[in-house]
């Protein structure tokens, strides 16, 4: 780095006085495959060096734009959210809107227009059921971003780390614990079976999407610890695994989008309102994004890797 | 008098949980060692939820709530002894020295 200060404007001199130093990009940041970087005794030749200086420079002001774009966009938001909290009404009114009579809708005619016995099932995936559908994609994008961060593969970690992944694997695989699988082979199939009857019945009794699938989670890391990675990749390897996440949340977007443009009481005309309506198979998309979203927090946080 | 003669069972069985359960919460608190607190922990999980299940089991009568809470009861079994034993057999792989702590079979 040739006298790089000369170039800075004063916002990024300022930012880099902030954080305490002048370069801020570590080598480790310019070169994340490892195999880029020259070995430390080799001395690394002109046209590299200069190729990574540039590249390290426009990083930088990248990052202080960011910076810069950061701040502006906190500070709108932050006006817009003050700007709506002056607009609400007082506190404790008895005309104020949460005590209106949609709630009184919900409890009287909830049954007869979602056809769902059960009051919470009808509400939050039938009248709000756009709430839930962002919490679906809560879901899902947190499992990505996790993704992102940890997953460790071909691409991004360097051939020894895996092999001694793969030797740990190894070593776990010849010395797992008895009673563990034995009591999960007792158990397991009957918590996959409750995780279903709950998803299924979700519009019925207490239980639902996310209950569920949490159930059907809890069983695929239940059968992860007690038998391997390994074994559970003969039925739900990566790809499986992004298919079912991928397809919950396409079903849940498809069946309610149709039932919004078909005025938002037109599914029960296909599907009977006696079967739940709409309710059972948005159920079961949910849990299949939940499921997954559990199940891929734990493999990504213990091993990295699907 | 026979509903009479349950309800009294009921209520000593759900006595002795608790009391089972006092000693669990105060062997938790007193002891000070991983695997001591853990066999205090484990007596609430197994003899005390037994007797509390078999106290309402025995107050309430035999209906499907009941056979619910039977199913309860063997889950509980079936499960705790084994997060006892992960617990266990995780402290006994990371203690550095624990063969100071207590007598250990070498495997």
């Amino acid at each position: 780095m040739n006298k790089p200060d000369e170039k800075k404007s004063r916002w990024t001199r300022f930012s880099a006085w902030v954080n305490g130093k002048s370069v801020i990009i570590p080598e480790e940041d310019l070169f994340p495959g490892g195999d880029l970087r020259p070995a430390p005794g080799k001395k690394c030749g002109r046209e590299f060096c200069r190729s990574a200086e540039r590249e390290g420079e426009r990083l930088y002001s990248f990052l202080s734009g960011y910076t810069f774009a950061a701040v502006v966009v906190g500070v709108i938001v932050i006006g817009i959210l003050m700007a709506t909290v002056m607009a609400l009404p007082r506190f404790g009114q008895p005309d104020n809107p949460t005590n209106n009579e949609v709630s009184q809708r919900y409890l009287e005619k909830g049954e007869e227009e979602t056809g769902a016995p059960n009051a919470v099932s009808g509400m939050i995936l039938n009248y709000r059921g756009f709430d839930t559908f962002g919490e679906s994609c809560v879901l899902f994008l947190a499992v990505s971003c996790v993704f992102m961060l940890l997953l460790r593969d071909e691409k991004n970690t360097h051939p020894k780390d895996l092999a001694q992944i793969a030797r740990e694997e190894a070593a776990d695989d010849s010395s797992r614990d008895v009673i563990l699988q034995q009591v999960s082979s007792m158990i397991i199939p009957f918590i996959f079976l409750f995780g279903i009857y709950t998803l299924l019945n979700g519009h019925l009794s207490p239980g639902g999407g996310f209950s569920g699938g949490s159930m059907l989670g809890g069983g695929l890391i239940l059968y992860v610890a007690a038998y391997g990675s390994r074994k559970i990749q003969r039925f739900f390897n990566g790809k499986v695994y992004n298919i079912a996440r991928v397809c919950g949340l396409m079903l849940y977007a498809i069946l309610f989008g149709y039932y919004i443009f078909t005025g938002a009481n037109g599914l029960p005309n296909h599907i009977p309102l006696s079967i739940g309506g709409l309710i059972l198979p948005i159920d079961v998309a949910v849990g299949l994004v939940v499921a997954c979203t559990m199940y891929g927090f734990y493999a990504m946080f213990t091993k990295g890797e699907l | 008098m026979i509903s009479t003669i349950f309800t009294v069972l009921g209520l000593v069985f759900i006595l002795a949980g608790v009391f089972v359960f006092f000693t669990s919460v105060l062997g938790i608190f007193r002891l000070h060692y991983v695997l001591n607190r853990l066999h205090a922990a484990a007596v609430g999980d197994t003899l005390g939820i037994f007797c509390i299940l078999i106290g309402t089991i025995l107050m309430r009568g035999w209906s499907v709530i009941s056979f619910k809470t039977l199913l309860i009861l063997v889950f509980m079994w079936l499960v705790s002894p084994v997060a006892s034993h992960l617990l266990a057999e995780m402290e006994y792989l990371t203690h550095p020295d624990i063969g100071k702590k207590c007598e250990v079979e070498r495997r």
